[in-house]
């Protein structure tokens, strides 16, 4: 008898606003010999279609698994559309899903860790976020959608630079990562970028090796917005693992709504490994890692991303825990 | 004391023969008669097998994309095929010629699930949100009679109400709803703060189940307003059953086959009937015999007698990696199986209710 553990599919999220360049982008995807039989799921028909590749419609259908919580909401209408799409012999070995540019990324992510069948199947590898760099200042200030999906991009294309000067483009870059200091950003025209940087790229994989630029960390952001924004933590040190234990999970049950994205690295007394953790909103996975390196700074790197984050709250609690 | 028993016949599974078609296999279905087997696949094809002479008698690849929902109706002569190019398309078999192509909602969304009604007057198929009825007779062919997209979610199952002419279940996100045909608001509805998967309504007409996306199963007496809450499923409650027999609520969680009786709810808690090691993927219930077949992606078919805690029958059926669909025939003790990759077999189950 026989249980085959089939490979988990990675899947891309693609998210930005209209006109951003999410399709120029698709189509990129699809056309680039990369040797992956790519499955897109788009939310709208029409725009993208190549003979031989699987595109697919869907329309978004939001399921709250518990009382309404933000944090246990999945899309019902990709567990449907992807568990079909998973019969088919003639296997996929990636997928990509368009979200509209008013989506929330929180119910897509959430769907590959949430339900059962997705997260024994795939495996969600990196959301992507499309910024049109001429218009997205408009959004910026009026959409709290176009916030969102910066906040939780593990990938950023700051695409159509050469509509806007370069002083501009810096300026937009420095607010961005205001909102997310953890995401790649990349400058592109048509949306042109090496399929690696977009595919595979293991931003949820705890397993693959989990940076944090230090770079963005601690330093307090010149243009900070006051909405969507984010919290860094870096202390040397080590941490005693129960009382992390108990602040994490207190801060998951009293944040947890607010905190779209949050990464971390830590030294932990007694272990010789770092210790890494990921969440979206109150789905939390950590581990040990790799073991540190004789020449490296041990130390606690922490990234909150979300609304109302209380920094002193964050910083005194983290603190708590330090040995 | 010893005492002296009967030796249980033993069940045995006889091989009648395969068939192969192109893709996963997303259902089979014999006639009323069981004489003839309907096959629909991934690929678009719907195939139909003379059972005695094992000659297809029908095959097309009308449908565009996969073919996920068929059903005979109660006549026997006409077979409906759904699927994702957003139609159901009604044949009839004996001549091959399509009786009807009809677009469900907008015609863009897949068709899910179809349904005749019992006396074969109508058929329900569903598309997305909508419910749509369409009305069939031998000399007028099919119309459409009424529809509704008073769902939250797409609808993920239906049944048809027995002995109410007209009425049908629904399920989606947010519970359940009962329709009465050309009323624009419900007859009754059944609300529930999740997404259901899969419906079932009990022999005696008076219970609704459904299997839940969160991991449970929620229960309704029709007559009463009551419910119930069984909960503490592993994964999601993808397949419950009432078995015809008035004996148990079959359900599939994942590997997990758990029962509970139909007697009572009120107390009795679930039995769990360990035996497949992956995920179960479809349970049928042979509509005299007291024997359910279950199927999983382990490729093992199981055979139960209810009441039993282990299976009769627990058979790696070698036909593929794993199965995808089980049907029974009407007729008698005997079973298709399909797979995933195409296969469908026929097999005569020895030793089931002879004396």
């Amino acid at each position: 008898m026989k249980v085959e553990e089939q490979a988990q599919v990675p899947v891309t999220v693609l998210t930005g606003f209209l006109g951003a360049g999410k399709t120029t982008l698709l189509n990129r995807i699809l056309t680039t010999e990369h040797g992956k039989r790519v499955a897109v799921i788009v939310n709208e028909f029409g725009e993208v279609g190549i003979d031989n590749q699987l595109v697919v419609g869907a329309e978004e259908e939001i399921f709250e698994m518990n009382n309404g919580c933000i944090c246990c909401t999945v899309r019902g209408d990709l567990i449907r559309i992807i568990s079909n799409l998973l019969k088919r012999k003639e296997r996929f070995d990636y997928m990509v899903i368009e979200t509209t540019g008013l989506a929330d990324p929180a119910p897509v992510a959430q769907t590959f860790f949430v339900d059962d069948d997705m997260k024994r199947r795939l495996m969600l590898d990196a959301i992507v976020t499309v910024v049109d760099a001429k218009h997205i200042w408009e959004h910026l200030d009026t959409s709290p959608e176009a916030k969102e999906q910066i906040a939780f991009a593990d990938v950023i294309l700051l695409n159509k630079i050469d509509l806007v000067d370069e002083g501009e483009v810096e300026r937009l870059e420095a607010r961005v990562r205001a909102i997310n200091p953890m995401t790649k950003i990349y400058r592109t025209r048509d949306a042109r970028l090496e399929i690696e940087r977009l595919l595979n790229v293991g931003a949820f994989d705890l397993g693959r090796k989990l940076e944090i630029d230090p770079n963005f960390l601690g330093e307090e952001a010149h243009e900070h917005d006051p909405s969507v924004y984010s919290v860094s933590i870096a202390e040397p040190g080590q941490v005693d693992e129960a009382r992390t234990n108990d602040w994490l999970r207190d801060v998951l049950s009293g944040m947890g709504t607010d905190i779209f994205r949050m990464k971390g690295i830590l030294d932990v007394k007694g272990r010789d490994e770092r210790f890494v953790f990921q969440g979206v909103h109150m789905l939390f996975d950590g581990r040990p890692d790799r073991p540190w390196k004789a020449k490296e700074t041990r130390g606690n790197q922490l990234v909150f991303i979300g609304r109302n984050l209380d920094r002193d709250r964050l910083v005194e609690g983290f603190r708590t825990c330090l040995v | 004391m010893p005492r002296l028993v009967r030796p249980r016949a033993k069940i045995q599974l006889q091989s009648i023969g395969t068939f192969q078609l192109n893709e996963y296999i997303h259902a089979v279905m014999f006639s009323p008669d069981g004489g003839r087997l309907a096959v629909a696949d991934a690929s678009g094809q719907v195939a139909v097998w003379h059972v005695g002479s094992q000659r297809c008698v029908f095959r097309n690849t009308k449908h565009q994309g996969a073919v996920l929902a068929e059903g005979w109706h109660p006549g026997g002569k006409i077979l409906a095929t759904a699927g994702e190019d957003g139609v159901g398309r009604v044949w009839d078999v004996a001549s091959g010629e399509e009786r009807a192509v009809v677009p469900v909602g907008d015609g863009k969304g897949w068709v899910e699930h179809l349904a005749w009604e019992s006396g074969g007057e109508r058929l329900a198929m569903t598309a997305g949100k909508t419910l749509q009825i369409l009305k069939w007779s031998e000399s007028g062919g099919c119309s459409v009679e009424w529809e509704t997209s008073d769902h939250k979610s797409s609808v993920s199952d239906l049944c048809w109400r027995k002995g109410y002419p007209g009425q049908i279940f629904s399920s989606c996100f947010g519970g359940a709803t009962l329709w009465q045909v050309g009323m624009d608001s419900p007859v009754n509805t059944f609300p529930y703060e999740g997404a259901l998967l899969s419906l079932s309504i009990s022999s005696s007409g008076q219970y609704l189940a459904a299997g839940n996306l969160d991991g449970s199963v929620h229960l309704w007496s029709l007559s009463t307003g009551q419910n119930w809450h069984m909960a503490g499923y592993p994964c999601k409650v993808g397949h419950v059953v009432f078995d015809p027999y008035g004996e148990f609520l079959w359900t599939a969680a994942g590997p997990d086959l758990v029962t509970w009786s139909a007697q009572k709810f009120e107390g009795s808690s679930g039995r769990l009937l360990s035996s497949h090691l992956g995920w179960i993927q479809a349970i049928a219930c042979h509509p005299r015999q007291r024997v359910v077949a279950t199927v999983g992606e382990d490729g093992l078919l199981c055979l139960w007698e209810p009441g039993k805690a282990k299976p009769r029958v627990n058979q790696e059926l070698r036909v593929s990696r794993g199965l995808s669909c089980v049907a029974w025939s009407p007729a008698d003790v005997c079973l298709a199986v399909g797979a995933d990759d195409g296969t469908v077999a026929l097999f005569a189950v020895e030793g089931v209710g002879e004396k």
